[in-house]
């Protein structure tokens, strides 16, 4: 069949057309499609429309009322502490971190440089060091297992022995041992 | 024997005793009683402070705080003290007397209570010593304390009868002694101080005049006393045991016996007893006469040796003339001079203390009592320093040679190895021999301390804490009679802590039957722990 639709004047048929000023335009139902195709442009369909924005040639957009001090409002109703926003750099790694470049202010350095150290100082002392000692130091209550110490130099304070008063347990073994080293000399 | 220790198999070892009441600490100290009979106060007395006095039993091992010295000047560096048995308390007896009792008519300085003097403290030894110089019976013994009336003139029993009525006016003395107290600092009335033990009596305004004006650093106080006798003699019979027994006690006394007497001379045996010395080797030492029946009123008489030729037959010239001549049968014996030395303060001042109840003079020169002298002893060469001590020998006997010599007391001089003896009978005020040679010489540091223990072993060892910090090896031994320092058996429990100078040793006898050992107590570096030792070989 061809393409082109003949005109038949006469009674019965009508075609859309639109007055203007005594003279009739006539009305068109646009459909898109390629060569052999024609859909009703609708919703579902869509004209395609070339405005020439792209990466290169962004659309301008001017927001003269966002400032730093006036931002422009964001909700983002889904994004909670639970449900975070979720950031994906790619390029960012251990061997190429994040450049941060911004810090100019120096009391700003100073503050982050504080950070850093405390930072640092904790991880190299966490609670229960003792600087003096430079050993980490704490109460320990072993609920269960086997304990197992390479050296104790100094034992102090160490009232108890199974229980028994220590003071009792030395100089008691002082005593025998006296008692058979010297006392038993002398006869 | 009792002793059946085996040398090389068997090993020796400090035991430990129950911990003092305070910890040692700077210028704390330790003295006792150098007596070897069972008369010896049972005590080590420790003086803590200004204001603290404790005491160790050493027959029940246990402490106990005595009372407050309150000593003034400044408790710290330079504080010492010592215990001196004899002449505490002196005087003359009531009528009324029998063999068995006396009725003191010199008051005692406080009343004493009922029977308190029967009883030394010791856990059933015997009480005080009484002993009686008469010069109507031309006798002097001494009687254990059995009983006795409270107050200040007491009547006392005595356990076992005199052999003559004590006549009215008789001497008495209490041989219980008295612990001296040095404080230090600027000195002042009662920075010297004596506690008489038998009345619990605390000195007051003992003289400091002729110490030095302000006592610092380290401080040594040597005793020479007449009831301190070598080992195989018993108080009251002095350096050298003689042949007769004038007093039959429960411990007999020996007495040598005199064959000649003048006015200011007395001549000694021809054969046996003081028939041996050599001459002046017992010069500055004193005669006292014991008995004499023959002229009784010479009894008691103290007088210190000018000079002496040698024996037999030794001729002794006194400093001072007899009051009343002893005969030519006068019982005698040679003693210490009851006279303390003192070392103190980084100088070469030998400060010397008569602490009995008449002068001493030597000839030459005199010691009021309660009186010091810088000059009865010559000054040393070299100044003392911090560790310095002395190291009497009187309880040795010397060989045939007379190389080593009673008279023979040696100061370890402090922050060095060095060795310094004065030997009392060298001059008439004594000879200083520096820097002797001496076999094991070890650095004496800060915190060095030591006793002398001449109850057994010859009376010859002198013992020592030299200390080291931490070090397990800080018990040294000085013979005193050949010269020669041993470390000795270590104390299991380890001494630390920063050097504080202080005397934290004592010795004492321990009797069992007619066998004596040597005894030594060590109160830990800065710490109340004490241990004793037990010494077998």
């Amino acid at each position: 069949m061809a393409d082109n639709v003949g005109y038949t004047p006469g009674t019965g048929a009508l075609v859309a057309a639109d007055e203007i000023a005594g003279v009739l335009h006539q009305r068109i139902k646009i459909g898109v499609g390629a060569d052999g195709v024609a859909v009703d442009v609708s919703s579902e369909n869509p004209m395609p429309v070339d405005i020439g924005i792209d990466a290169l040639n962004p659309l301008p957009v001017t927001l003269p009322d966002v400032t730093a001090l006036n931002p422009l409002p964001v909700t983002m109703p889904d994004v909670t502490a639970l449900n975070p926003l979720p950031v994906s750099l790619p390029d960012i790694t251990a061997i190429n971190p994040l450049a941060v470049s911004d810090v100019t202010n120096a009391e700003a350095q100073q503050s982050m440089i504080l950070l850093l150290t405390r930072m640092l100082n904790y991880l190299n002392a966490p609670q229960g060091y003792d600087k003096s000692l430079q050993r980490q130091r704490g109460t320990v209550i072993v609920e269960s297992g086997t304990v197992t110490v390479s050296t104790i130099n100094t034992v102090t304070n160490q009232a108890n022995i199974g229980g028994i008063q220590g003071q009792i347990l030395v100089n008691g073994g002082n005593m025998a041992a006296w008692q058979a080293a010297v006392r038993n000399r002398i006869t | 024997m009792a002793n059946n220790f085996k040398k090389v198999i068997d090993r020796l070892m400090w035991a430990q005793v129950a911990p003092a009441p305070n910890a040692s600490a700077a210028a704390t100290s330790l003295t006792s009683d150098l007596r070897s009979g069972v008369s010896r106060n049972p005590f080590v007395y420790s003086l803590v402070s200004a204001t603290v006095l404790n005491r160790f039993n050493f027959v029940t091992k246990s402490w106990n705080f005595v009372q407050s010295p309150a000593l003034a000047g400044t408790f710290g560096a330079g504080s010492a003290m010592a215990f001196a048995p004899s002449l505490g308390l002196v005087g003359t007896i009531a009528a009324g007397s029998t063999t068995i009792k006396v009725t003191l008519s010199t008051a005692l300085p406080t009343a004493v209570g009922l029977n308190m003097l029967a009883n030394r403290g010791g856990s059933g030894e015997y009480g005080f010593k009484l002993r009686i110089i008469d010069t109507v019976a031309g006798k002097t013994e001494e009687r254990y304390i059995d009983a006795n009336t409270a107050g200040t003139t007491p009547t006392i029993h005595v356990i076992s009868p005199f052999t003559f009525t004590p006549s009215t006016g008789a001497r008495y003395e209490i041989i219980a002694g008295r612990v001296f107290m040095l404080s230090a600092g600027v000195m002042a009335s009662n920075a010297w101080r004596s506690l008489e033990i038998a009345s619990n009596t605390l000195s007051t305004g003992l003289s400091i005049t002729g110490l030095p004006a302000t006592v610092g650093t380290d401080s040594s106080i040597m005793v020479l006393d007449e009831q301190y006798v070598p080992y195989d003699c018993t108080p009251g019979e002095g350096m050298i045991k003689g042949a007769f027994v004038y007093d039959t006690g429960l411990e007999p006394r020996s007495a040598l016996t005199a064959t000649a007497s003048g006015a200011s001379t007395l001549t000694g045996q021809a054969i046996l007893g003081d028939a041996v010395v050599a001459a002046n080797e017992f010069r500055n030492f004193q005669i006292r006469i014991v008995q004499d029946t023959v002229t009784p009123a010479a009894v008691g008489q103290r007088r210190v040796i000018a000079s002496h030729t040698a024996g037999p037959s030794p001729v002794y010239t006194t400093g001072t003339a007899w009051a009343t001549q002893p005969s030519a049968l006068a019982k005698y014996v040679i003693e210490l001079p009851n006279l303390m030395l003192v070392r103190s303060t980084a100088t070469t001042t030998v400060y010397t203390y008569n602490y009995g109840d008449a002068a001493i003079n030597n000839g030459t020169n005199n010691i009021l009592t309660n009186a010091w002298s810088t000059t009865y002893f010559g000054a040393a060469t070299v100044a003392n320093a911090s560790g310095g001590m002395w190291a009497p020998s009187w309880g040795i006997q010397p060989g045939v040679a007379r190389n080593a010599r009673q008279s023979f007391c040696y100061f370890f001089r402090g922050a060095s190895a060095t060795l310094d003896v004065l030997d009392i009978a060298g001059s008439i005020t004594g000879t200083w021999t520096a820097a002797v040679v001496y076999d094991g010489a070890v650095t004496l540091t800060v915190g060095t301390c030591g006793a002398y223990a001449p109850f057994e072993n010859e009376g010859r060892m002198f013992y020592m804490n030299v200390y080291v910090a931490s070090a397990v090896n800080q018990i040294y031994r000085f013979d005193v009679q050949n010269r020669a320092l041993s470390p000795f058996t270590p104390t299991d429990f380890l001494q630390a802590g920063t050097a504080a100078l202080g005397q934290r040793m004592a010795a004492y006898c321990a009797n069992d039957g007619t066998d004596t050992y040597d005894v030594i107590l060590l109160q830990s570096h800065l710490s109340a722990v004490a241990q004793e030792m037990v010494v077998l070989v």
